[in-house]
């Protein structure tokens, strides 16, 4: 963001974000286009107003001034001349308090109005939802009309339609101006006209309604009692209006009571302008009212919500909001919120406040602010998420709050808030001055240690990428000697494995010599947890390590990553690990005999997606972090209101997710982080280097291609910039598995992902295991292809084998012919499968127990942790937490996908 | 087309513009003024309060100061005198409590002033606060006084506004202040009825000259200059005329004639050589001399019919008012209102017959008695002005302590 991006932000941006709230609920109300444009209209133009008002009366008085002072002032413009001429000028207009630069006190207010024309605009030439929409005669919105067809030419109406009630009104406002003034309106109509002739419909729709608002607003201006006949007018819309509705009942049921309720609010104008003297309040001593509290409040609330806030949001993980393109410092967010925040309450907050202030109405501000502040507070602060995790785009993967009893809670407390606001505010208005003041030195405090650490995070994060790209990664394989080539396939599930099989065509064939062990369970449904048995072996499964709970859980865990690299590396095999994870450095590698590190992820450049996918991205983030700020503090009843299911009244967004939230099969982006996986596993052949040079192998591939799912182009399974699987979707509704015995209904977003991505991660491991083929070295290589645990799927219900379902597949040296094995099987058996043979003692090089130890899977209970705590290890951890929603499950018996063998442990 | 607005704020948004830029003009050509007038010198402060201070923008004006100088002198009282003129006739003077300094002659000495740190300001120069002289903070009291009975509306605009006292020499005038005062809004100045200096100096200057009886009247004939002046208009006629009457005939060309008027001068000088053409520096003898004074209309005639008490004759009574306070004003200025009391206006016709009017001036005894009258009403606390100037500046000072 340079210089130009903050101010535009702070100023721009708040009346943007509100015109795209308001053009985004008359959308949800109507689902019409054009009404909401007509919607966006009046409430910016009604906004607008008190500023006009203000500029007009600020105008009539300057001219009022200068016509008293216009005698004396040409006497002396004409009497005196050069210096004597300027002093003696000064000299009066000093002795008439009046001030030529005065003219800018008149022309600020009216100055503030060009904001609001630009934000609508900048909104309105953007917006989708425009584009191809119809509003009665106009066939696309997003098109110049071309209404009007004379002589076989075509015409745009709307332009000229514009330009005439342009006109008319130039001439109802220049009446009785000079004659200078009405020429210079009409060349205004005139130019705008031609500039505008070509413009789409729906921008020129929504010119042609402000220039309608005008001239009502010009007539209102030329009549002698403007009140009355606006109460009359607004009463009379509102008979009609109920009328139509009592007669023709056009909305639901919803709707109807609130286009009922507004109808009849209409009504109060005239009857406020009748009853008006008996309406007559006591007149309160009219003291200035304490504008210090206003300004305060919102200075606290801009820090609350645009610096707080966001830096807790990115703190929880700053390297995911890192823009991977451009590497900008996730900090960008915060700064954008920030401004947003700065905008919309320290700017234009206090500006209406203001101008529309006489002290009442002040006094009523003042409260209604100190309200809403600590009613923020409260809610941000005691009513936490309970929305579940965030997603990059912000959305929650839990709908918002949807229980009654919580919405009734946060009401009550509302209330209670609102009432001790109301109490503090009358008896102790210091009191609150010294809480809003200590809550903005908490915000900037607990936002410095925030941002601190998310400066230390993103400069290590950028170290190790730096240090990372330098590498030429290589993967050595011996032409005739022994390799180990394993796959660490973060959360690839084993029970997709044959429907993919049976689904792409020739994949089984690239995986013959493999043997498929169906029959197979992780310790835990998460990588933190899970991997160290996968890497280590039985000491590593959750419940042996929380049993070494003096020992600090970073130490054990990276332990169990150095078993494998530590026995084959002393074994005198060229040992290549990639990917550590779970927040352990890479430093654990270091120093180890014949051990060779990478880091792959992220590693191979492409720029086919990426792009596109972060600029949009970026864009959002930079809108959405102060929306979700907002929406975690508004009441409960309000949240939706803000949050629209993760759109957050961004109209175009909020389209584009109902589209995909009603589909599986189409997307326009495919995220990231799967491409940096998906990548690494495209380009392994290039990686690998075969050579008679070189000596027996092991590696040991860490990848999430299966974990950062995203929808990929079918029936290749690949990324692609616009994806429709809508045809082959319909073909595949139901699908089988290799071998028989049950089907797979696919039916939601996140599982079509899973399944999609399950399938790109085996067809590419199958393409490199063709490669080997080719090279000669397919024999005398070992593959095995294992996950740390399974994943959930929708499909699969209150199951909960599938979490625990990792794949595991084998293909031992000289293996000719793919089978099933129906074993039951743990991943911790990995170690073992992968050393087998082919070491002289497989045992732990770090404890000294044997690796061969198969005794504890015919143990009759397996532990196995379910927990959320996914974050990475921290320094004071000593065992898998059994804290927030973790609880064992005893597995009992041999049958992994059996769900009646699975057992929640109760404490 | 980001900036698309609507016609009534679009035009509006032009007005305003211009608005704008005129403001912007206005402010800049402030700024020019500031540095053109803004002294090269550093001001020195002077780090105590003086008590009272004079301050005359010109040697001329000696003559309204001397007295109150003198006064100073006598009552031991520490005076300070700045001047703008290098040859000031205070700076010769011979005072012990009277400390005079010249401040040169421009910006700088306006800085000087403007900085000054003092009780109570003496001043007969008008325009404080409008032109280079600004008031200073550390001032107490700006007090003017005048150097002409004549009406302060005279001064250019706004040249009394920004004074906190004025001193008169009679009621005559006052009403005209307070008009200005209330027309504009400004707070009341201190007004006091004091005498004037300079009457009571030239009337002391009459006492210590005795005249010699003429043989025959002396008929001084001290016109203005300029296209409507009585020697410009009339010329050689009205030279005639004069000579006509058998009386002493003496003409004093204006200063400036000699300079602005030179050829016209000449011509009249060669074609009447035998006449008396005054051209002293000083014109007290001359005025003492005459009976009667032929002028267009200039200060002078006050003195002339004031302090000497001789009857005048006066043309040309076109003035405009436009570049001073009395443009402001309806009424009638005192001086045009008084002037009929004082003598006859010369007409054109007059010319061809003047002898009658020259003695209907000088017989007149209605004309002697409105003389008196006026001089009753404009010119109070004859021969006290000095003291009662000082006793105010003390009084006022008093009230600050």
């Amino acid at each position: 963001m340079d210089l130009f991006d903050i101010i535009y932000t702070i100023i721009i941006g708040p009346l943007k974000l509100l015109f795209e709230v308001i053009y985004t609920l008359a959308y949800y109300m109507c689902s019409s286009p054009g009404l909401s444009i007509i919607a966006l209209s009046l409430v910016m133009n009604f906004l607008v107003l008190p500023l006009y008002a203000k500029a007009d009366k600020m105008q009539e008085e300057q001219n009022n001034i200068e016509k008293k002072l216009k005698r004396g002032v040409d006497h002396i413009k004409k009497t005196f001349k050069g210096d004597e001429r300027y002093m003696m000028l000064q000299t009066y207009y000093r002795q008439n308090n009046y001030k030529p630069t005065d003219a800018l006190k008149g022309s600020i207010s009216l100055l503030l109005e060009v904001p609001f024309f630009m934000a609508a605009y900048a909104f309105l030439s953007n917006l989708n939802v425009l584009k191809h929409a119809s509003f009665g005669p106009i066939v696309d919105l997003g098109a110049p009309d071309q209404m009007l067809s004379v002589f076989g030419i075509t015409l745009n109406l709307l332009p000229i339609l514009m330009t005439l009630i342009n006109i008319i009104s130039s001439y109802i406002y220049t009446k009785g101006l000079p004659a200078k003034a009405k020429v210079q309106l009409y060349v205004m109509a005139g130019l705008f006209l031609v500039l505008l002739y070509d413009s789409p419909a729906g921008l020129v729709f929504y010119w042609t309604l402000n220039n309608l608002f005008s001239l009502v607003k010009n007539i209102f201006y030329k009549l002698k009692n403007p009140k009355l006949v606006l109460s009359i007018l607004s009463s009379l819309v509102s008979v009609i209006g109920l009328l139509f509705v009592i007669v023709k009942h056009p909305f639901t049921f919803n709707q109807t009571v609130l286009v009922v309720a507004v109808l009849l609010a209409m009504q109060l104008p005239l009857l406020l302008y009748l009853f008006k003297d008996k309406l007559k309040f006591k007149e309160r001593e009219d003291k200035p009212a304490d504008s210090k509290i206003f300004v305060l409040s919102t200075i606290a609330l801009a820090l609350l919500t645009g610096l707080l806030i966001p830096t807790q949001l990115i703190n929880s993980s700053p390297t995911e909001f890192m823009n991977t393109v451009t590497m900008e410092n996730p900090l960008v967010y915060v700064l954008s919120a920030f401004c947003l925040a700065f905008g919309t309450f320290v700017l234009w907050c206090n500006v209406f406040y203001n101008l529309l202030g006489g002290n009442k109405v002040k006094r009523i501000l003042n409260y209604f602010i100190v309200v809403v502040l600590f009613v923020f507070v409260v809610d941000y602060f005691f009513f936490g998420d309970n929305a579940g995790q965030l997603s990059l785009y912000l959305r929650f993967n839990n709908s918002l709050y949807s229980e009654t009893a919580f919405k009734i809670k946060n009401i009550i407390i509302v209330i209670f808030v609102s009432l001790v606001c109301l109490v503090l505010y009358k008896l102790k208005n210091k009191f609150v001055l010294i809480l809003s003041e200590v809550l903005i030195i908490a915000s900037i405090i607990l936002s410095c240690v925030n941002i601190y650490g998310i400066g230390t995070v993103i400069n290590q994060y950028k170290k190790s990428l730096n240090v990372n790209n330098n590498d030429d990664i290589v993967f050595n394989l011996s032409q005739d000697e022994e390799n180990v080539v394993v796959f660490m396939m973060d959360r690839q599930i084993g029970e997709l494995v044959p429907y993919i099989f049976n689904e792409v065509p020739g994949l089984k064939e690239k995986y013959a010599g493999f043997t498929f062990y169906p029959n197979t369970i992780s310790y835990s449904n998460c990588t933190k947890s899970a991997l160290p048995s996968v890497y280590g072996g039985y000491e590593y499964t959750p419940k042996e390590i929380n049993e070494r709970s003096k020992e600090s859980l970073y130490d054990k865990v990276s332990e169990s990553y150095k078993v494998l690299p530590m026995l084959f590396g002393e074994n005198g095999f060229n040992v290549t690990i990639t990917d550590v994870t779970s927040g352990i450095k890479d430093d654990i590698f270091d120093n180890l005999e014949n051990v060779t590190y990478y880091n792959t992820i992220g590693s191979i450049q492409y720029d086919e997606y990426r792009g596109m996918y972060d600029q949009r991205l970026y864009e959002r983030l930079k809108r959405n972090v102060f929306c979700y700020s907002i929406v975690r503090c508004v009441p409960t009843f309000f949240q939706q209101l803000f949050y629209n299911f993760g759109a957050y009244n961004d109209v175009d967004y909020y389209y584009e997710l109902v589209e995909q939230e009603n589909g599986y099969s189409r997307a326009d982006h495919v995220l990231t982080s799967f491409m940096d996986n998906y990548q690494v596993l495209k380009a392994l052949p290039e990686l690998t280097n075969i050579s008679k040079d070189n000596p027996k192998s092991f590696t040991m591939i860490y990848n999430l291609t299966a974990h950062d799912v995203a929808i990929l182009q079918e029936p290749a399974f690949e990324p692609q910039r616009l994806i429709d699987n809508t045809d082959y979707d319909k073909e595949h509704e139901i699908r089988l598995p290799l071998f028989g015995g049950g089907e797979l209904k696919i039916s939601t977003r996140e599982d079509a992902k899973t399944y999609e991505c399950n399938a790109a991660s085996l067809i590419q491991i199958g393409n490199y295991l063709d490669y080997l083929r080719e090279e000669g070295v397919y024999d005398n290589t070992r593959v095995i292809i294992v996950a740390d645990h399974g994943w959930e799927m929708d499909v699969s219900g209150d199951d909960p084998s599938m979490m625990y379902n990792p794949v595991l597949m084998v293909k031992d040296f000289n293996s000719k012919d793919f089978s099933v094995d129906n074993s039951f099987m743990t991943n911790a058996d990995t170690p073992y499968l992968a050393c087998k043979d082919i070491v002289n003692e497989a045992v732990n090089p770090i404890t000294g127990n044997s690796l061969t130890d198969v005794n504890k899977k015919s143990d009759d209970i397996q532990h196995v942790l379910y927990t959320l705590e996914f974050l990475n290890i921290k320094s004071n951890e000593y065992t898998y937490s059994l804290e927030n929603g973790a609880y064992w499950y005893s597995f009992f018996g041999n049958d992994a996908l059996n769900q009646d063998n699975w057992l929640k442990d109760i404490k | 087309m980001l900036l698309y607005i609507d016609p009534g704020t679009g035009s509006m948004l032009f007005t305003i513009l211009i608005g704008v830029i005129s403001a912007g003009i206005y402010g800049i050509r402030g700024f020019f003024m500031k540095l053109k007038y803004s002294s090269k010198e550093s001001v020195k402060e002077n780090k105590d309060v003086i008590p009272y201070v004079i301050f005359s923008d010109s040697k001329r004006y000696w003559n309204i100061f001397k007295l109150i100088c003198d006064e100073f002198e006598k009552r031991e009282l520490p005076l300070t005198y700045y001047t703008m003129s290098e040859d000031d006739p205070a700076l010769s003077c011979d005072y012990k409590y009277v400390n005079r300094e010249f401040i040169g002659d421009g910006n700088g000495a306006f800085a000087r002033m403007n900085f000054l740190k003092a009780d109570v300001v003496l001043s007969t120069t008008p325009g404080l606060e409008v032109y280079q002289w600004k008031r200073s903070k550390d001032v107490k009291c700006y007090v003017h006084i005048p150097h002409s009975v004549d009406d302060l509306t005279g001064y250019r605009m706004f040249g009394l506004d920004y004074y906190d006292a004025v001193l008169l020499s009679g009621n005559h005038i006052s009403d005209e202040i307070r008009e200005l005062e209330k027309l504009r809004n400004l707070p009341a100045k201190d007004i006091q009825i004091v005498g004037l200096t300079y009457f009571d100096e030239l009337a002391e200057k009459i006492r210590n000259n005795p005249r010699k009886e003429n043989d025959k009247p002396v008929i001084l004939l001290a016109p203005s200059w300029g296209p409507s002046s009585i020697l410009n208009r009339y010329g050689s006629k009205a030279i005639d005329a004069l000579i006509g009457t058998g009386y002493k005939i003496v003409v004093r060309p204006h200063p400036q004639s000699k300079t602005s008027e030179k050829a016209m001068l000449d011509s009249l000088m060669a074609k009447y050589p035998d006449l008396e053409w005054n051209f002293d520096n000083d014109n007290f003898d001359i005025l003492n001399r005459a009976d009667l004074l032929i002028s267009d209309f200039s200060g002078v005639i006050f003195d002339f019919a004031l302090v000497f008490g001789k009857p005048i004759i006066y043309a040309d009574t076109s003035f405009d008012k436009g570049p001073y306070d009395a443009w402001w004003l309806d009424e009638e200025m005192w001086k045009f209102k008084v002037l009929p009391e004082l003598g006859k206006q010369l007409k054109e016709s007059d010319l061809d017959n003047i002898k009658p009017l020259l003695d209907e001036c000088l017989n007149s005894k209605s004309i002697k008695e409105n003389i008196e009258k006026v001089k009753d009403d404009c010119w109070k606390c004859c021969g006290e002005s000095a003291k009662n100037i000082v006793d105010y500046m003390v009084s006022k000072r008093g009230a600050f302590e």
